[in-house]
């Protein structure tokens, strides 16, 4: 193409856009990333005392009741910790809340306990023969006779009883085959079936607590508002306590005994095992203060280590004996 | 576009390169449409600049000779056989007019002021007409990129929306690289806009000052025509 120079404005215009494009592929070549910044996510903190004492939640719930307790159904007969289950996927049908238990006549009950009359009172007549053995070893063999007579009158009393139960036994007969008609009057085949299908664990239990409560507060589904109370606190205490004064033994080392106490807390796993080692609340600057307290965390982090004799029923409480503040004299040492 | 293409892109730099070689077709089409516009735009503008600058000095040169005293007859002479251009063609147009009226027998000075106006009218046109040529095409320009531009960008984020709901992720990682190309045809539409419309009124101001000083020089040359002719009629 032949550049006409007295209009050299297209070639001109050409060459300048084709300079100003390299230069901004250049320019354009690094693009300047934004910092990464981390998604920042709202938080609510939640303290492990506010935690464990969250009450076990219902989505149903409107409005939450200050004195809303676990949802329970019956009574529980004992104390235990619930395990979180994951979703069901099957449908596995509830038993029933109460087992149908079998109502048997009211008359077949007293049918059984005759039998056993008799067995008490035949153990009498062996104590006799006992005492008897004995008294030969002894040089005279004159008394022998004299007990003899003795057994004599319960033979005479066990006869009547006998007596009875032949009388009971032969009136009794036709009861025992009316008992067992009386449970087929609950008995559900259709729901017994449905039992014995399904094996696995089912979906639905009544739940129990210490007290029934128709609805349930909201909050987690595992947590469960229960405080110790001072005496169980006390007890706790008491078990860390022991444990942790067996194991020091320094007793007769300090001359003085209105040293400041030595206050250390120690930290709880669930399993009654130490988080990290003990820390001393009041650190004295004193050498011989300090060694004290040193002995006091060796005593506990070596020797008495795993409380894990805490009985099973505190575990709920976790929260509550999960740090521990234990005070010394030197008395308990 | 796939949605995985827009994924691989967004893993990738957004260069200027890719923005383009991405984009949708009708997209590309805008963007090379405008980048030509531009680069059309800055020729007539460079043009434009040389010319007006070569008629000023033209015009400044021929105005010192023509008022120098030297005679029109032999100024005639010299630019006759020379290519002329604004004043000097109007210059040469009225003279050969007058020229030609000498020559002929006759009564034919009693229409020539009148004749001699028309062709100095018609001379100003067409050279008002060169210098004013193609800067329609700046106003053109200036008025339509940015719309052009918009249309891209129109289109290329309809295209990144159909994207995501294909693809049914609305991350910015995902959204941002058609996005980013829509807006880049608004840029390039903008880019050959705003210079087209600064040069446009600019080239138009200074083809307006040089049209008026066409005018005020053939007014002059008119009159001093006219007196010549006044003489020579025998009254």
């Amino acid at each position: 193409m032949k550049i006409n120079w007295s209009e050299p404005g297209v070639p001109l215009s050409a060459a300048i856009h084709a300079a100003l494009l390299l230069a901004t592929l250049i320019a354009f070549s690094n693009t300047p990333k934004f910092e990464d910044q981390p998604e920042s996510i709202a938080v609510e903190m939640v303290t492990a005392d506010e935690l464990t004492k969250m009450t076990k939640g219902d989505k149903t719930v409107k409005e939450i009741k200050p004195d809303a307790k676990i949802k329970a159904d019956k009574v529980a007969e004992e104390e235990l910790i619930k395990q979180e289950t994951a979703d069901a996927k099957k449908d596995i049908p509830t038993p029933p809340a109460k087992a149908p238990e079998p109502q048997p006549a009211p008359d077949p009950k007293p049918a059984p306990t005759p039998p056993p009359a008799p067995t008490p009172v035949a153990p009498e007549p062996k104590p006799d023969p006992a005492p008897a053995e004995p008294k030969p070893d002894g040089l005279k063999q004159a008394p022998p006779p004299k007990p003899e007579p003795k057994p004599q009158p319960p033979k005479a009393e066990v006869d009547p009883l006998a007596k009875l139960i032949e009388q009971d036994k032969k009136a009794q007969p036709p009861k025992p085959v009316e008992a067992p008609k009386a449970p087929t009057t609950n008995f559900d085949p259709a729901a017994l079936q449905k039992l014995l299908i399904s094996k696995e664990a089912p979906q639905k239990m009544a739940s129990t607590a210490a007290e029934t409560s128709k609805n349930s507060a909201a909050g987690t589904a595992t947590g469960a508002a229960a405080k110790l109370s001072l005496s169980q606190i006390d007890q706790i205490n008491g078990y860390i306590y022991k444990k942790v004064t067996d194991c020091w033994k320094l007793a007769n080392l300090f001359p003085d005994p209105n040293r400041p106490a030595p206050q250390i807390r120690i930290r709880l796993h669930e399993d009654g095992s130490l988080d990290g080692q003990p820390t001393v609340e009041n650190p004295s600057s004193d050498a011989t203060a300090r060694a004290i307290e040193e002995s006091a965390i060796r005593s506990i982090s070596g020797c008495a280590a795993p409380f894990d004799m805490l009985p099973k029923n505190f575990k709920t409480f976790y929260g509550e004996w999960r740090s521990v503040i234990l005070s010394f004299t030197l008395k308990d040492a | 576009m796939d949605a995985t293409d827009i994924v691989a892109a967004a893993s990738s730099d957004i260069t200027l390169w890719t923005m383009f070689y991405q984009a949708a077709f009708v997209v590309k089409l805008v963007m090379l449409g405008l980048l030509g516009a531009s680069i059309w735009c800055w020729g007539i503008i460079i043009d434009k600049s040389f010319l007006y600058a070569r008629t000023q000095n033209a015009m400044d040169r021929f105005e010192d000779v023509f008022w120098s005293g030297e005679s029109l007859d032999d100024l005639y002479a010299t630019l006759k056989d020379r290519e002329t251009h604004d004043m000097a063609s109007v210059f040469m147009a009225a003279m050969g007019e007058w020229k030609r009226s000498l020559q002929a027998t006759g009564s034919s000075f009693v229409n020539l002021a009148q004749r001699i106006d028309k062709v100095l009218d018609v001379t100003i046109q067409r050279e008002v007409g060169r210098l004013e040529s193609k800067l329609l095409v700046l106003a053109t320009i200036g008025a339509s990129a940015p719309f052009i531009g918009l249309f891209g960008t129109v289109w290329g984020i309809m295209t990144a929306f159909r994207s995501i709901a294909a693809s049914k992720n609305t991350s910015l990682a995902v959204v941002a690289p058609g996005i980013a190309e829509a807006l880049f045809a608004t840029a390039i539409g903008l880019f050959a806009a705003i210079p087209a419309v600064i040069a446009y009124n600019w080239l138009q101001a200074r083809a307006a000052k040089q049209q008026a000083r066409l005018e005020g020089f053939a007014d002059e040359f008119s009159a001093i025509l006219s007196r010549h002719i006044d003489e020579r009629i025998p009254s």
